[in-house]
């Protein structure tokens, strides 16, 4: 019986590195354990958010319009570049990407950051996914972008609106970015006009997926404060197929994926006009 | 009077799902057993902890069985105290001298005073000496509680959000045949009593019995759960350990 378990162990060892070594893109060691956890990237986004102070982008009119994208995936830049060319237009305020903007290897860090740093004259914001945390790409992240939670906000003439990203990069926001979420509610929500907040991981599912949700509990306690506090618009990526789903006053919209290899890449154009949030999904030709 | 007025200061939904719960035991007292369990645990969402305490009637006759669940849960930041109801029905049945049973359940969580959960759904389970496997599907949906529709001034938009059908599993590996007095169980699911999970978020759940007389059992859970399993990025979501009690009131006259 000993020398089958120890065949056995040697098979599954061979089969996972066989699989590792057919892809360069799955860091399959987060099947059983993450190097840096979501509390201790919390930590880190709260020592980085010390040290570079919440921004405040200031438009001159009462209306407004924002790009987001998710799940570019880089490597190539294709389709990132084509967004960055839009994000240039001088009616657009800032651009986001919520998430999976890399594979987590290096490399494809050095090409994200030099394609934002040279093509993006508008504030860019980044929020962090799964694959962006594969191979440690945490360190790489935080190197490159510092922090994965944080809010920014954006003063126009006719108000001031509140914007959160949230690191749900592996799958959990964690106990204490929870707390973050709910003291930042709590104490900045009633000062603003509007609330959008950004994520990675998707809230519902709107078709039968293998991509993972929030669990259960931890969607009832984000459902229940975007409810109190009357968030307007949660936009996820993740799942790289569209959705939009209306609970409360609340829209949850799922992103397409910005990769190059995806048939229907998309982006979204989010205008607000004196308060009120309108969006539009924008295929790239 | 004292009922009246009792009744008078509970909500209506609770009063209702109590009133329920009695009538339902009322109508098991032939040949009930029972079980309870309290549940203490910590997670990303109760951070310093929680408590839950949990009661099962159910009525089996033959090879059916109807089942009821109420949930009670204290500790950390709630805005209520009722956890949930649960409502099932299960019918045993051989096929190719292998044992089978196919249940049907509802399950309505109220998590905040404005929004709630429900659940139906269906699961088939088939028993072998070491082994259970349990498949089905449950259809969730989220919605706002009608008062909160009802008191909405601008009603815009849509209350509920109705999800697909979820893939419902459990594994479990025991380390006794079912008719030794103790047990050890190993498994694998992404349901518990009053939590189902997406498919990609799976449980491992370590449950021993003990078998004190014939009609009267306990067991000890001890639950752990992950997060992100499917981004391939797993992340710690929490713990459980219960401890319950399982008397077959029926089987009194063997005691």
């Amino acid at each position: 019986m000993g020398y089958r378990k120890k065949a056995g162990h040697i098979i599954v060892l061979a089969v996972m590195l066989f699989i590792q070594s057919c892809s360069d893109d799955v860091d399959l060691s987060g099947f059983f354990y993450t190097q840096e956890r979501s509390d201790e990237r919390f930590d880190n986004s709260m020592a980085w958010n010390l040290l570079h102070p919440e921004k405040d982008i200031i438009v001159n009119s009462d209306n407004y319009t924002f790009l987001v994208a998710g799940d570019s995936h880089c490597g190539t830049t294709t389709n990132l570049d084509f967004f960055l060319e839009k994000a240039r237009a001088p009616e657009i305020s800032f651009s986001i990407i919520v998430g999976d903007v890399t594979s987590g290897l290096k490399n494809d860090y050095d090409t994200v950051y030099k394609h934002l740093t040279s093509q993006a004259a508008l504030p860019y914001f980044l929020s962090v996914g799964n694959h962006d945390l594969f191979f440690h790409g945490w360190k790489y992240f935080f190197d490159y972008f510092g922090s994965s939670t944080y809010t920014f906000t954006v003063t126009s003439p006719s108000g001031k609106d509140l914007f959160i990203c949230l690191d749900t990069g592996t799958g959990t926001l964690g106990s204490k970015q929870l707390q973050w979420l709910k003291d930042t509610l709590k104490d900045k929500r009633g000062s603003y006009r509007n609330c959008v907040i950004f994520t990675h991981v998707n809230f519902f599912r709107e078709h039968r997926v293998t991509s993972t949700t929030l669990l259960v509990e931890e969607l009832y306690a984000l459902l229940d404060l975007f409810s109190d506090y009357s968030a307007d618009l949660v936009i996820m990526g993740h799942d790289h197929l569209r959705s939009v789903e209306n609970f409360g006053k609340t829209y949850y919209i799922t992103l397409d994926a910005l990769e190059d290899e995806f048939g229907d890449a998309s982006y979204m154009r989010v205008t607000n006009q004196e308060g009120t949030l309108s969006y539009k999904f924008i295929d790239v030709d | 009077m004292r009922i009246r007025q009792l009744i008078s200061i509970l909500p209506k939904k609770l009063t209702a799902s109590l009133l329920i719960f009695w009538l339902f035991v009322i109508v098991c007292s032939a040949q009930p057993s029972i079980m309870s369990f309290a549940e203490a645990g910590q997670n990303n969402i109760f951070n310093r902890g929680y408590f839950s305490y949990s009661l099962f009637p159910s009525y089996g006759l033959k090879d059916d069985s109807f089942d009821a669940g109420i949930l009670f849960s204290f500790g950390g930041d709630r805005e209520r105290n009722f956890g949930g109801y649960s409502l099932g029905y299960t019918r045993k049945f051989s096929l190719l001298k292998q044992s089978f049973a196919v249940s049907g359940f509802y399950l309505w969580v109220p998590f905040s005073s404005d929004l709630r959960e429900t659940n139906l759904g269906i699961v088939l389970n088939y028993t072998l000496p070491h082994f259970q496997f349990t498949l089905g599907n449950n259809y969730r949906t989220y919605r706002f509680s009608k008062a909160f529709i009802r008191s909405d001034e601008n009603a815009t938009g849509n209350y509920r959000i109705i999800e697909p059908g979820n893939l419902i599993y459990t594994f479990q590996y025991r380390v006794n045949r079912e008719e030794k007095l103790w047990n050890l169980m190993f498994s694998v699911t992404n349901n518990d009593y009053f939590i189902i999970e997406q498919e990609t978020n799976p449980m491992i759940l370590l449950k021993g019995t003990y078998q004190f007389k014939e009609n009267l059992s306990s067991f000890i859970d001890i639950g752990h759960k992950s997060a992100g399993l499917l981004c391939i990025k797993v992340d710690y979501f929490g713990y459980f350990f219960r401890l319950g009690m399982k008397w077959d009131i029926a089987k009194r006259q063997d005691i």
